[in-house]
């Protein structure tokens, strides 16, 4: 036990490190959305995928490129179009004339950030390519499977004003986003501080590297490392059955699952080797609210969870 | 079988528990009714025919179904009651005197005094028990209660059901409520010492306040006596019923005096039912007795002037009168006159008696053959009359080959054989029994319920009659007739001749005791001892007390009015006379105050021990409301720690601490952490508790330096909130 536990602070620390300069970094570009960007960036140590739901022109793509842009991997961009194939995303099979064979051709779904550009644009079958991916971190085209990079992380933006033209996620989707995040409007010196730091230039444009996927990958074994006791496990589920108990559409076992890895990844981020219900907490309503579908139509999916945390014993 | 099935199945029996309780207790009366007079076996076949019928009726009649069932039933039971009516009642059955059966029933008129109160009984009893097993199978308690409480406030009504029994039965259908009212709510059945409260209270009030309903206070002929204290109260009543009960005292008061010319026993009434502890009059019927008119025999007209002393609702007259002049009379049945309204004094009245003749040969050759209906009416004993006293009076009277034999060698066994006492326990079960074989004494109700009870055992009609005995003479033609003269005596029919006087009770002891209740009151210059003439320095013999006990050769036996000889023919039973408990009722104040008897250790009884019961559960109940025991038991909880694991320590200190902090300032709200909460409401200490209480709950540090701190902490914040404050506890 000596040896862990001298080792375990020394790799929690490093992982805290790494995630902290993330979060500096992505604040540098994006102004006034600490709780996002912290909510962002623990999403991808715990290797979750990440919606953002939001009105246009709020700074849901630069977030995501800020924190593309943090991290020395591959980053990809898919704009969704109500015309974009499957193939599109996965890449295609194309005949080799020389080698006179079929190779693939990889879509813009490999690499270590994917951003999905207002997803719900394309069509259902389209939205359904990014399934696989975002669930087993791999692709399968016409009985081949290719992995994609580790890590690997989708972070999808959506457009919650005109509806009309869209195509609105499947339940089974919309479960393997880990978060649905919100951005909001900047408050009235937040939006002053923005305007001031794109004068000249866009920030992003300066915006350097600041982990490495190596790194990434070793923040992720040590949340995956962080301690849940049994109390906090039950915890999760009482929160997870009163949602089932009180609304038409509960939370699933992976939103638990979820949630749990969330607290991890918050855990880690606050510098601990272990989980405490307010982890739980201050990641619940992130990565449950989208999974719920209320009885009443006047009921809310928030409201739901912040009943469950106001009624559920601690 | 899971938890929620297990509290419904409890619930179920709970409520069946409380529905028999109901049940048993308008059926148990209804019961009393069948064992006077009626089929116990048919009765109890029907009950249970009853049950089983509303049980199954309940799984698979609708409600329509069950109410013509009830109907059905109804109508049965009145077919059965009206087939069996002796006949010369028919003009009972118009629906008018349907109809003030009914309305006589609600007011107070026993089921006991029904003609055919058994058939009435049995015809009865299944209808409410019926309905009652059908919403019970349905799990509409609320009906069944209805139904069962329904019953019991009708034999309240008709003054049947003893308080006790009335008491238990609704706490039987007010739990069988709570318990409803449980699982309306989805109460947890831990919720029921509600309803103990409830029933405690229903308890403690009702045995604070004690009006009984149904009970009615006695309306002695003297109104100054207590209830049921003297002889005379018990006995001269002007009421239909009359129970034989324990120790009884003498009022010396004087009533009325008498003028006449001649001696007699001034009769009020009689009873003809016999219940096992106490008589009843059937209601009043077309009987030939009802008219005064002279015996059948004929006999010699005399008459006498009373003039009351003292407030009289009983009309005492000799036997048998055939008219009234001074005050407005009714004839009532066996013969008796009542007053319309109650006598004063200065009403007097002059009534004309005529005294039937006939001679020992007359009695000794009547026939053992009787008119049926009178057959009937005058040998009913209880079903549950042990064999006993018949067998006891066959070996008796193996000798005797008429009624008239029987009749004497009956009343002079009692007379020689037993004493007269006036304090003695109140009869368990059958009076006659009791006096028979468990007794040595008794007063002139013993003796007279014993030697009617003998005789109809034999098949020999007889009743009980009541009355006064003579009284002191205090002149060549008048009486003094005190309370304590009130006595009850004998009356047995002989075919061709009629009623006939027997007094079993021996004279010269109850009239030293009379006498000395007299002395006594006379030293202690009571009000109305003596009227002019009575004290003894102005008479010379206060009271001549002819004790003939005339046998068949002295040509008059006891009889009534006594044709020949009326020194001879009058025994003057003077009032030594027995004393009852007025009512039904008395019974049970006597079980729960332990019974007024002499003696001594008697185990508790059945009702007492339901009492104690269910007082001692309600006071735990109450207890338990307010929350004494969780105070008790918090109080140790706080100052215990025992060591266990790291983990159910620390455990074990934060849940004390929070308890602490909840009293001091608030409770954590469920979704509150309890960093959080400590970071609220608690110090540093509690912080920094909590931090170790993170640190081995979630981290999962073990080590016993935390444990060790955390409790050093626990300590210090104990001695502070807690320190010298007097406990509280929530």
């Amino acid at each position: 036990m000596t040896d862990n536990v001298t080792a375990e602070p020394a790799d929690g620390e490093r992982a805290q490190a790494i995630a902290q300069r993330i979060v500096d970094n992505v604040e540098t570009v994006i102004v006034g959305h600490s709780d996002t960007i912290e909510q962002i960036v623990t999403a991808v140590l715990a290797g979750g995928n990440v919606l953002l739901d939001d009105v246009p022109g709020v700074g849901k793509t630069m977030l995501a490129r800020s924190l593309a842009r943090s991290v020395d991997g591959s980053f990809r961009r898919v704009q969704f179009t109500p015309d974009l194939l499957p193939g599109d995303i996965t890449g295609v099979n194309v005949f080799n004339q020389k080698a006179r064979e079929f190779e693939f051709q990889s879509g813009p779904i490999f690499a270590n950030v994917v951003l999905a550009d207002e997803i719900n644009r394309a069509p259902p079958k389209t939205q359904s390519a990014l399934l696989e991916a975002m669930e087993e971190h791999q692709v399968t085209v016409d009985g081949e499977t290719h992995p994609v990079p580790a890590p690997f992380t989708v972070i999808a933006t959506q457009n919650s004003v005109a509806a009309d033209q869209t195509y609105s996620l499947p339940v089974a989707e919309i479960d393997r986003f880990m978060k649905r995040l919100q951005l909001g409007y900047p408050g009235a010196t937040e939006e002053a501080e923005l305007l001031d730091r794109i004068v000249g230039g866009h920030p992003i444009e300066s915006l350097s590297p600041v982990a490495t996927v190596a790194e990434i990958r070793s923040a992720q074994d040590v949340v995956a490392d962080v301690r849940v006791e049994p109390s906090i496990r039950e915890y999760v589920t009482a929160i997870a059955e009163y949602t089932r108990e009180h609304a038409r559409l509960g939370v699933s076992p992976r939103g638990s699952i979820a949630l749990v890895r969330a607290a991890q990844a918050r855990a880690t981020l606050a510098g601990r080797s272990y989980v405490r219900p307010s982890d739980v907490q201050s990641e619940a309503r992130v990565t449950l609210a989208h999974r719920i579908r209320p009885t009443a139509e006047t009921d809310s999916q928030s409201s739901v969870i912040e009943r469950a945390l106001d009624s559920v014993q601690v | 079988m899971n938890d929620s099935t297990r509290q419904q199945w409890l619930r179920l029996a709970l409520a069946a528990t409380g529905l028999s309780v109901l049940g048993s207790a308008y059926l148990r009366v209804l019961y009393t009714a069948v064992d006077i007079d009626g089929d116990p076996q048919l009765f109890f076949v029907l009950v249970a025919g009853a049950v089983i019928t509303g049980v199954i009726a309940g799984r698979f009649v609708p409600l329509s179904g069950a109410i013509v069932g009830g109907a059905i039933i109804t109508a049965l039971g009145s077919l059965l009651y009206v087939s069996t009516i002796p006949p010369e009642y028919s003009l009972t059955l118009t629906i008018s005197g349907l109809w003030g059966d009914t309305t006589a029933l609600l007011t107070g008129m026993s089921i006991l005094r029904i003609i055919n109160a058994g058939m009435w009984a049995v015809a009865v009893a299944p209808i409410p028990t019926f309905l009652l097993a059908y919403f019970a199978t349905r799990r509409q308690f609320g009906y069944s209660t209805l139904i069962g409480c329904g019953t019991v406030a009708f034999v309240i009504l008709t003054g049947d059901i003893s308080g006790t029994d009335a008491l238990i039965g609704v706490l039987g259908g007010v739990f069988t409520l709570g318990i409803e009212g449980l699982e309306r709510r989805k109460a947890r059945l831990m919720q029921t010492d509600r309803v103990l409260v409830v029933l405690t209270l229903v308890l403690v009030v009702t045995a604070s306040i004690s009006i009984v309903p149904g009970g009615s206070a006695p309306l002695g002929a003297g109104g100054s006596t207590g209830p049921g204290e003297t002889v005379e109260a018990s006995l001269t009543r002007s009421d239909d019923e009359l129970s034989v009960g324990g120790s009884i005292k003498l009022s010396p008061t004087v009533r009325f005096t008498v003028e006449s010319d001649r001696q007699s026993y001034w009769r009020i009434g009689a009873y003809d039912r016999y219940t096992g502890d106490g008589w009843v009059r059937t209601a009043d019927t077309h009987d030939p007795d009802d008219e005064l008119t002279g015996p059948k025999s004929g006999g010699s007209t005399f008459t006498q002037t009373i003039s009351p002393r003292d407030t009289l609702s009983v009309m005492p007259a000799a036997w048998r009168p055939t008219s009234v002049t001074g005050a407005l009379a009714d004839a009532t049945s066996f013969g008796g006159l009542r007053p319309e309204g109650r006598l004063q004094p200065g009403d007097n009245y002059t009534v004309e008696s005529v005294a039937p003749r006939y001679s020992p040969r007359e009695l000794q050759n009547a026939s053992g053959s009787y008119p049926n209906d009178l057959q009937d009416r005058y040998t009913q004993l209880p079903d549950s009359t042990p064999d006993d006293v018949s067998r006891y009076t066959e070996q008796l009277t193996a000798n005797a080959e008429t009624p008239y034999d029987s009749a004497r060698v009956i009343s002079s066994h009692l007379k020689k054989n037993w004493n007269y006492s006036l304090s003695v326990r109140e009869p368990e079960g059958q009076v006659a029994s009791t006096f028979l074989f468990d007794r040595d004494a008794g007063y002139c109700t013993h003796f007279a319920t014993t030697m009617v009870t003998m005789l109809r055992s034999q098949g020999i009609p007889a009743r009980l009659a009541v009355g006064y005995a003579p009284g002191q003479r205090v002149g060549q033609n008048k009486w003094v007739v005190r309370g304590l003269d009130a006595h009850a005596w004998v009356e047995v029919y002989f075919q061709g001749v009629g009623w006939v006087r027997f007094d079993p009770t021996p004279s010269e002891p109850r009239q030293q005791a009379e006498q000395s209740a007299i002395d006594a009151a006379r030293e202690d210059d009571a009000a109305n001892v003596d009227v002019s003439g009575s004290a003894p320095n102005e008479t010379d013999t206060p009271t001549p007390t002819p004790t003939s006990e005339p046998t068949a050769s002295t040509a008059t036996t006891e009889p009534d009015q006594s044709t020949a000889t009326p020194s001879s023919g009058t025994t003057p039973d003077t009032g030594s006379s027995p004393a009852y408990r007025p009512e039904a009722f008395a019974n049970a104040s006597a079980d729960v105050s332990g019974g007024d008897g002499e003696s001594s250790i008697e185990l508790p009884t059945a009702s007492t021990i339901v009492f104690g019961i269910t007082i001692a559960g309600g006071l735990l109940a109450v207890l338990r409301r307010w929350g004494v025991f969780r105070g008790l038991r918090r109080l140790i909880w706080l100052w215990s720690l025992s060591r266990s694991d790291p983990a159910t320590d620390v455990e074990a200190v934060y849940d004390r601490l929070e308890y602490l902090l909840t009293r001091e300032h608030r409770p954590r709200d469920p979704g509150e952490t309890r960093r959080e909460y400590v970071r609220d409401v608690g110090t540093r200490e509690d912080r920094r508790l909590v931090a170790i209480y993170e640190q081995v709950i979630y981290a999962g540090d073990r080590s016993e330096s935390l444990v060790s701190e955390a409790i050093e902490l626990f300590k210090r914040r104990r001695r502070a909130l807690v320190g010298g404050n007097s406990f509280r506890y929530s």
